[in-house]
């Protein structure tokens, strides 16, 4: 079973993605602050990440640096309200991530996506 | 330092006038040889001070030489002098029958720091021990029996001045204590009130986090589980299901629910917007929204416009009409921001119809939505043309140049001429954004104004849509020696409308402004600085 890491401070949102990976066959963790998401990147060994930009504690961009020096072949797919952001997509592509999804977004849209990564 | 000496003399002059007291004794209590013995007698003693005599007879009794209690003896220049007493009476009493007597036989003399001094010097000492309070008056002590004693022991004691009455007859003693139980009471009152708007937060903060957590769940069931028809035919017993209804009719509960899903709104797209609009509706929470525009406090009531708009509500839409034309700015912002939104009816004849004045706040947050309204129908912008207020018609005439509608541009030429110079410079404003070039006529009687500021905007449109007419009135003001500013505005859009007319312009004349403009206008670097 792939594992999904989904690092996100709304729980609401995250909920509804966890919710909708789960019904997909994966099995998941949530965190909400960019130290807690550190960790188990460590600890978990995701098979894919699922980050949020505007985090507590560490941004994702952050989180972005210490996946690639940590698990370097792992993807990750940047979620933030940041759509209008250039600097920062520019820069999370910069970093090697796999996607970005802007908010408001599909969780179903999501889905179809991670589908595509594992693929 | 002058100036500090007389502070301190006020200073100085104040304490002694308020505490009604001096910093020494300022008279003697004795002006003459007899109040100062009976001065002495009364001190009895004095600190360094004694008392002796000295034989003033030249034949000496030898009954007087053998007096055991003066006990005198001859000192080196053949002076008798008894021996020294500390206390007055001793001494009086010693010397009592001497004195007493006719002729002068012995006189007082006096020791001090045991050195020899005569009545001046005893007198100089005692004055000076007075002045810096070393010495009181003292009063003869009552001789006390033992039948008094007794008598007073058998009456309990009672102080004369009670400390109540002493404390309500200090004013000042009453103010301080006033002024620091004042401070005390409020700063305990709002540590109090402190801990209790904490303590009152962090219950609601905890209680919307446990709801949270019964909402997450049953909406991702919701969401995911359930199509739109599905949820808009969930009867009561079964929303319960997802909902505890115990939970469910508390109206908090309902405010988080409520505050959850506007969220998720906000943040998701696709057909999950859909549900979670008849998700509202089933919940009827709906119901809440609209009930808040009838509230009295303004917040409460711009919350429930923006729920209304942003859960797509238009059956609330008569009511937010009637919230149009209200006199708080944010109810009124809201209001018709929503009805732009949601209303296929409204245009902005809403806004016509406003007769309070439109910040330039309210112009932005209206044109944000009209940008994207305007395509898919009619706005009827000419109707803020004959808006109530200054501030309507001019945003009309704004937004003709920001939405590109020329449509207007005829109607817009019959209104310039009649309308004020305040308009006149916004109608000139849209000509130069849209590029208008029938115009010229308007735009040349508008250079020849009185208006200053309604001259400059023509010479700036004047400079995109302009004449040769334009560029000759143009010279004409610039022969008027206007000021620097003016000069290079009008020379600015001399070049812009005709460059040879400009380049002539500026060869006959031999000004060195002029040429200083010039050399501004063609640097291709401060060109637009």
């Amino acid at each position: 079973m792939k594992k999904i890491l989904i690092i996100e401070d709304d729980l609401l949102i995250s909920s509804l993605v966890q919710f909708r990976l789960k019904k997909d066959g994966y099995e998941t963790l949530l965190v909400k602050d960019g130290n807690e998401g550190t960790k188990a990147i460590d600890t978990f060994e995701p098979d894919l990440i699922i980050t949020d930009v505007m985090i507590p504690f560490k941004n994702g961009i952050e989180i972005i640096h210490y996946a690639r020096k940590s698990k370097p072949d792992t993807p990750i797919i940047v979620l933030s309200s940041l759509g209008e952001e250039e600097k920062i997509v520019l820069e999370a592509f910069n970093l090697g991530v796999a996607d970005f999804i802007p908010k408001p977004f599909n969780p179903n849209e999501l889905a179809i996506r991670v589908k595509r990564i594992f693929r | 330092m002058k100036k500090r000496f007389i502070q301190s003399l006020i200073f100085f002059s104040f304490s002694v006038f308020w505490t009604n007291s001096s910093f020494a004794q300022d008279s003697l209590p004795y002006t003459d040889s007899t109040s100062f013995y009976n001065f002495l007698e009364l001190q009895e003693e004095i600190p360094s001070f004694k008392f002796r005599y000295k034989i003033t007879s030249e034949n000496p009794s030898p009954e007087l030489l053998n007096d055991s209690s003066l006990l005198f003896v001859i000192d080196e220049q053949g002076v008798y002098l008894s021996k020294a007493f500390e206390k007055y009476s001793t001494w009086y009493q010693a010397g009592e029958n001497y004195l007493l007597k006719d002729e002068s036989i012995i006189e007082p003399d006096f020791l001090i720091y045991d050195s020899p001094s005569d009545y001046n010097a005893a007198r100089d000492y005692v004055d000076n021990l007075w002045r810096n309070k070393d010495i009181f008056i003292t009063e003869k002590k009552p001789e006390v029996g033992d039948v008094l004693v007794i008598l007073a022991n058998l009456v309990p004691y009672e102080p004369l001045v009670k400390y109540r009455f002493h404390f309500f007859s200090d004013f000042k003693l009453i103010l301080v204590t006033s002024i620091i139980g004042f401070f005390l009471i409020m700063a305990i009152g709002m540590i109090l009130y402190m801990i209790f708007i904490k303590g009152r937060a962090a219950k609601v903060e905890a209680k919307e986090k446990i709801f949270e957590s019964q909402i997450v769940g049953p909406l991702s069931i919701l969401l995911f589980e359930k199509t739109e028809e599905e949820i808009n035919s969930l009867s009561e017993t079964e929303i319960f299901e997802f909902f505890p209804e115990k939970d469910f009719k508390k109206l908090h509960f309902k405010h988080v629910l409520i505050n959850k899903i506007i969220s998720l709104n906000k943040k998701m797209k696709g057909d999950f917007k859909d549900k979670l609009k008849a998700l509202y509706k089933k919940l009827k929470l709906d119901e809440i929204s609209i009930k808040k525009l009838n509230s009295k406090r303004w917040d409460i009531v711009t919350t429930g416009l923006v729920q209304i708009n942003e859960m797509d509500l238009v059956e609330a839409l008569p009511q937010v009409q009637t919230l149009t034309d209200s006199s708080n700015f944010y109810i009124r912002s809201q209001s018709i921001a929503t009805l732009l939104n949601l209303s296929e009816k409204v245009d902005l004849t809403t806004i016509k119809k406003q007769s309070f004045p439109l910040s330039r706040w309210q112009q932005m947050n209206y044109l944000r939505i009209i940008k994207f309204l305007h395509i898919q129908k009619s706005i009827q912008l000419e109707t803020l043309f004959e808006g109530k207020n200054q501030t309507i018609r001019l945003f009309g005439y704004k937004l003709v140049g920001l939405l590109g509608r020329v449509d207007l541009l005829e109607k817009l030429a019959k209104l310039a001429p009649q309308v004020a110079d305040i308009e006149k410079i916004e109608i000139l404003k849209t000509y130069q954004t849209i590029g208008v070039h029938t115009e010229s006529t308007f735009i040349n009687k508008c250079l020849r104004s009185d208006n200053i500021k309604l001259v400059v905007a023509a010479a700036k449109a004047s400079g995109q849509v302009g004449d040769q007419v334009s560029a000759h009135i143009l010279i004409e003001l610039l022969n008027d020696d206007p000021g620097f500013e003016l000069k290079m505005i009008y020379l600015d859009n001399l070049r812009k409308l005709d460059q040879s007319m400009y380049q002539q312009y500026v060869a006959t004349k031999n000004d060195k402004e002029l040429n200083q403009i010039n050399a501004h206008l063609l640097d291709p670097l401060l060109q637009h600085v």
